[in-house]
């Protein structure tokens, strides 16, 4: 009996969670009708602006936020450029590659794989050398994951040659001063998670977060590390307030994108025949040839007296381009779907295979130069020795060599330049120019309005908003042609968004934890070992596989394993226990511990908890604690702690050290209290 | 029997270390009541591994008897048995992949079943949508809100069930798993506890207390059974835990995230649905697949070996296991211009278990001939996965109550492949 009452008390408050979050709502829910009287107070007012559209309150804000009253405030907010940001600039100035272009990343940090390769021409091996050398290299070759196929009966490398070459390689990354390429994510991560604490431009701040997810890329598909501070950059700050249009054409062109979704390859099968048709004589011949099958003896003479090659050098040749063909030339859909399905229309808005299809075709030829950097890598390192089969394969594809390496290249002999029907109207601009006819028809699609405001409305305003709400929003999307300050405006002037009821009624996702925590106490951070919980949290940046992005809704983020970690997070926060991290918690320390308890209430939740946390926190501040003294006990302590002897390789040893780090610099009662605090339900709410 | 006294002051490892004799009655009572829902005295685990980016199911399990598939696939195709990098010969006209070569003893012992030509009636080729509705077990319907792993806990939940009954190898919660049955997310089982050194108790304390009192709302009832589940894996002590029979788990994401659910088997923790969505490995292989070599291969050697070091290690104890391999759908039959394959529609699932009537390929397969194939691009779908879901439901978990796991769909008896003994 008990069981079923409290399955049935659990799917109640399932349904509920969203409701009566907050006592607040609880009483509107009581009180009925009588609205206008649970409205939010001016505080719970600067409360909620500071929470949703910025990372939350750091001591002083709500002051702040006050003097210069809310409308301006939010006004300001729309127009980051009108506030001054030195303290967060000065904080990331020295992250050198947020500065650096594509080529140049690739050039300072590049692919051990293209290193490889130079080793490779150095020692005098063959293409199946190389690949068997990968191979054996498998294990921990993330940056290897995207290349060619091995090749059969690749050659015998013996571990000893292999651990020679691998030596080599980090010769070569040191003789040129050259950087890792995990540091690239770690960097741009780093900038991330300080701009956000520090900045004063925090509405900015969470429009980089949402169109990073909207606009999803995942840092471990092959390439996409080299281009995302370009994207961070070039395509989501300058645009993340600015017209959706924009955005979105920046997304179609950056490699990032292109890379991501494999738009980069996606060739038109007709590509030779375009060639033909443009009177290319080269393309003529190789046409001629793939068509027989074999070549006219005019032919054949005609090269050889053109080349002074023998037979057997044209015959290997001609198989060779034979392969290409069959390898390079077709068309990826991946891009065309997401664009629709994820960057604009939505599942729902009213697309078919066939739009996929003709959207694929009119994306063909938007590409990427070098797209793995090799031919970069190559000759930064071989002392303006050039690459020739790099050079060579540019020249194929018909991209002038002196083109950067890593930038977005329209290939016009790649474009399928038939005419295409989309969404139901004709397409036949061609070139370059389908594929924005394209951005223009979705970015001006009623179903993309739809999905954009709704998305919006879940992020700022509740997991389940009105229809009437996102209609709202829609139409000032749509009445402002994509807009979106005006969307936003829309937003933050509805009276849904100010409602009683989604007040602290969004669950803060890990980043949103993390930065508000970071925030509320002051702390200082260098946003290095903060990636490390994010990902334990579940959130990693620039970490989530799918184009779909992270969710953005309770559900997704409340359950067993996540909690734990948020709680972890906040003990060792508070315990200064984070690499990189302080916190400062001297100015909560009182001689009497419930004054250290109102102290912290007031400070990290400015006042808003729930009256049974705060009875609750007064009890256990009472427990006393453990001597702060770590001696022999620490190894009687041991055992409490589940450990996996070998869960995952030296986890023993990791958890020991954890545990071994404690206990916190400061005064332990004031850890306790708001490592409570921060770890508590009521600090998980905004 | 007030099932939080009995989360707070025991561990049901006692039950498993051979200590009944001096454990507390509850404890009995809780052994007693495992045996109702099972036959054998046991509870039965299920165990599902979600390929998420959709495998390539025609070069993990190869119809190397059809030309066709070498016409299609001229660089990627994996070759004939006992050529260089050849399919293992399953029947005489699939085989599988080389990569997973430790399959072949379960096949030969009739443990492993494949199902062919898979999947779901709804043609999305999204992976968003097609995994939203394979795991939420509705094709076409976006509206479900929990996950079919979820209803079949609800519908064979009894009062004693242990806060362990379904746990997914991952830090959020899979959509298979959503649902008002409690269920717990983890990627590691050494993380799952407060780490706070010598005052790792008193600040546990506070929070299970401060959590506890706010356990009215759905965010404090999700904390509670936090702080349930981290005592109770406390007591159960995994640490003990050691790989039997020889078996040896890669040391990759995947292969952890199995070894610890194996852990959790053995330490009777009273799990019966675990959930892995192979960590680490991406499937969606869009560009240079490789064929018996390669991308492809690579992923597939993890995912094999991982595999069979799990039922290895759980020996005699995969007569109460089976594992269940899905993906969202399958991809295209022909190569793409990438070397690689894209979205495409049937696909192919592996049951693994000493119930499952092995050594046997199941489902209708209508080919790769232009006419055979869907929308004249993709392997058609002449098994809908819910009547895999089904049988497993019905024959291993015991569940009665289909209409509520498969709303709206017709899910009996009759339709089931039937094979599970």
């Amino acid at each position: 009996m008990r069981k079923n009452f409290s399955l049935i008390h659990r799917f109640t408050s399932l349904l509920m969670i969203f409701a009566i979050f907050s006592p607040i709502s609880t009483l509107a829910k009581l009180d009925g009708q009588k609205n206008k009287a649970k409205s939010l107070t001016e505080d719970q007012k600067i409360l909620h602006v500071l929470n949703r559209l910025g990372f939350g309150a750091r001591p002083g804000d709500v002051e702040k936020v006050k003097a210069i009253g809310i409308n301006k405030y939010i006004e300001q907010q729309l127009n980051p450029a009108s506030i001054n940001d030195s303290v967060a600039d000065a904080k990331v100035k020295n992250l050198n590659v947020l500065q650096m272009s594509n080529e140049e990343l690739f050039a300072k940090y590049p692919n051990p794989a293209a290193v490889l390769q130079v080793v490779a021409q150095n020692n005098g091996l063959d293409r199946q050398d190389l690949q068997a050398i990968r191979q054996k290299n498998q294990a921990n070759a993330d940056e290897m994951k995207d290349d060619k196929n091995p090749e059969k009966n690749s050659n015998e490398i013996s571990d000893a040659d292999r651990q020679k070459y691998q030596r080599e390689v980090a010769d070569l990354y040191q003789k040129y001063n050259l950087g890792r390429p995990q540091q690239i994510m770690q960097q741009l991560n780093a900038s991330r998670i300080m701009r956000a604490v520090y900045s004063e431009r925090q509405l900015q701040e969470v429009m980089v977060d949402f169109w990073s997810n909207h606009f999803n890329v995942y840092a471990q598909k092959a390439a996409t590390r080299w281009f995302l501070p370009e994207y961070d950059r070039d395509v989501i700050r300058p645009n993340a307030l600015g017209n959706f249009k924009d955005l979105l054409l920046a997304t179609a062109k950056s490699p990032a994108m292109l890379f991501y979704l494999d738009n980069f390859e996606s060739i038109s099968p007709n590509a030779t025949q375009n060639l033909v048709a443009q009177g290319n004589r080269r393309a003529q011949r190789i046409q001629e040839m793939l068509r027989s099958g074999n070549i006219t003896p005019q032919i054949r003479q005609q090269i050889k007296d053109e080349y002074g090659v023998t037979d057997e050098q044209i015959d290997k040749r001609l198989k060779q381009m034979n392969n290409q063909q069959r390898q390079k030339r077709g068309i990826n859909e991946n891009y065309a779907r997401e664009i629709m399905e994820l960057h604009t229309l939505g599942v729902d808005g009213g697309y078919t295979q066939k739009d996929i299809q003709e959207v694929a075709r009119a994306f063909t030829g938007w590409t990427i130069v070098d797209a793995r950097g090799y031919r970069r890598a190559f000759t930064s390192m071989a002392a303006g020795d050039t690459n020739k089969r790099g050079d060579r394969l540019m020249r194929q594809a018909g991209i002038p060599t002196d083109t950067p390496s890593g930038t977005f290249y329209f290939n016009p002999r790649w474009h399928d330049d038939g005419d295409k029907t989309i969404l139901g109207q004709k397409v036949s601009e061609g070139g370059m120019k389908d594929g924005l006819r394209v951005i223009d028809i979705l970015a001006n699609h009623p179903s993309t309005a739809k999905f954009i405001a709704r998305k919006l409305a879940v992020k700022f305003v509740s997991d389940n908003p009105s229809e009437a709400l996102v209609k709202r929003v829609a139409d000032a999307f749509l009445k402002s042609k994509g807009d979106i300050k005006t969307t936003l405006r829309a937003l933050f002037t509805d009276e849904e968004f100010f409602s009683a009821e989604n007040y602290r009624a969004k669950i803060k996702t890990p980043f949103e934890l993390a930065v508000s925590a970071l925030r509320t106490l002051g702390a200082d951070t260098n946003g290095g070992q903060i990636q490390a919980m994010l990902a334990k949290m579940g959130e990693q940046l620039y970490g989530y596989q799918a184009p779909t992005g992270y969710p953005d809704t309770a559900e997704d983020w409340v359950n067993t394993g996540a909690l734990l970690e948020r709680m972890n997070f906040a003990v060792a926060l508070a315990a200064n226990q984070i690499p990189g991290t302080r916190v400062d918690l001297k100015k909560f320390e009182a001689k009497d511990k419930s004054q250290i308890l109102e102290h912290s209430i007031a400070d990290v939740l400015e006042g808003e908890i729930n009256p049974n946390t705060r009875a609750t926190l007064l009890k256990q501040i009472e427990q006393p604690l453990p001597a702060t003294k770590l001696d022999a006990s620490e190894d009687e302590e041991m055992p409490d702690a589940p450990q996996m002897a070998n869960a995952q390789g030296g986890g023993r040893n990791r958890l020991n050290r954890q545990n071994r780090l404690l206990p916190p610099s400061g005064n332990a009662e004031v850890f306790k209290v708001v490592g409570l605090i921060l770890g508590s339900p009521d600090f998980q709410r905004q | 029997m007030d099932r939080r006294y009995f989360l707070k002051s025991s561990g049901i490892a006692l039950a498993s270390f051979g200590l009944m004799s001096v454990a507390p009655k509850f404890l009995h009572q809780f052994a007693e009541a495992q045996t109702l829902t099972a036959k054998n005295g046991k509870k039965k685990v299920l165990i599902a591994i979600f390929q998420r980016g959709a495998v390539d199911g025609l070069n993990m399990v190869v119809p190397f008897g059809e030309s066709e598939y070498y016409d299609m696939r001229r660089n990627i195709a994996v070759a004939k048995p006992n050529q260089t990098d050849g399919a293992i010969n399953l029947d005489g006209f699939f085989g599988l992949h080389p990569s997973l070569k430790p399959f072949e003893t379960f096949w030969k012992s009739k443990q492993l079943a494949v199902i062919h030509s898979v999947g779901s009636p709804d043609n999305t080729r999204s992976h968003f949508d097609a995994q939203d509705y394979m795991e939420a077990g509705t094709p076409g319907v976006k509206s479900t809100r929990d996950g079919w792993l979820n209803r079949i806990l609800q519908t064979t939940a009894t009062e004693k069930d242990s806060p362990f009954r379904a746990v997914a190898m991952s830090q959020q919660t899979p959509r298979s798993l959503i649902g008002r049955a409690p269920t717990i997310s983890m990627t590691n089982l050494s993380d799952f506890a407060i780490r706070a050194g010598a005052y790792t108790n008193a600040v546990q304390g506070g929070f299970e207390a401060a959590w506890e009192e706010n356990a009215k709302d759905g965010l404090g009832e999700t904390g509670k059974e936090t702080f349930e589940a981290v005592n109770f894996l406390k007591q159960a002590n995994p640490a003990q835990y050691k790989a039997e029979n020889g078996a040896q788990y890669p040391n990759s994401p995947f292969g952890q995230s199995l070894r610890q659910i194996a852990q959790l088997i053995k330490a009777g923790v009273g799990l019966e649905v675990a959930f892995t969505d192979t960590p680490g490995l991406n499937w969606d292989t869009h560009a240079n697949e490789g064929n018996g070599r390669g991308q492809l291969a690579n992923l597939l050697r993890d995912f094999g070996a991982s595999i069979s070091a799990l039922a290895v290690d759980l020996g005699k104890k995969m007569d109460d296991v089976v594992i269940l391999t899905m993906s969202e759908f399958g991809r295209t039959a022909r190569q793409n211009g990438s070397n690689g394959t894209d979205h495409g529609h049937g696909n192919a699932m592996f049951v693994l278990g000493n119930s499952v009537k092995g050594g046997k390929i199941y489902g209708d397969w209508k080919g790769l001939k232009s006419a055979g194939l869907f929308q004249e691009r993709d392997l058609d779908v002449t098994t809908d996965f819910r009547d895999v879901f089904a049988e497993i439901a019905y024959k291993h978990t015991g569940s009665r109550d289909l209409k509520k796991i498969f709303p709206n769909y017709a899910a009996a008896e009759k339709n089931f492949k039937n094979f599970l003994a």
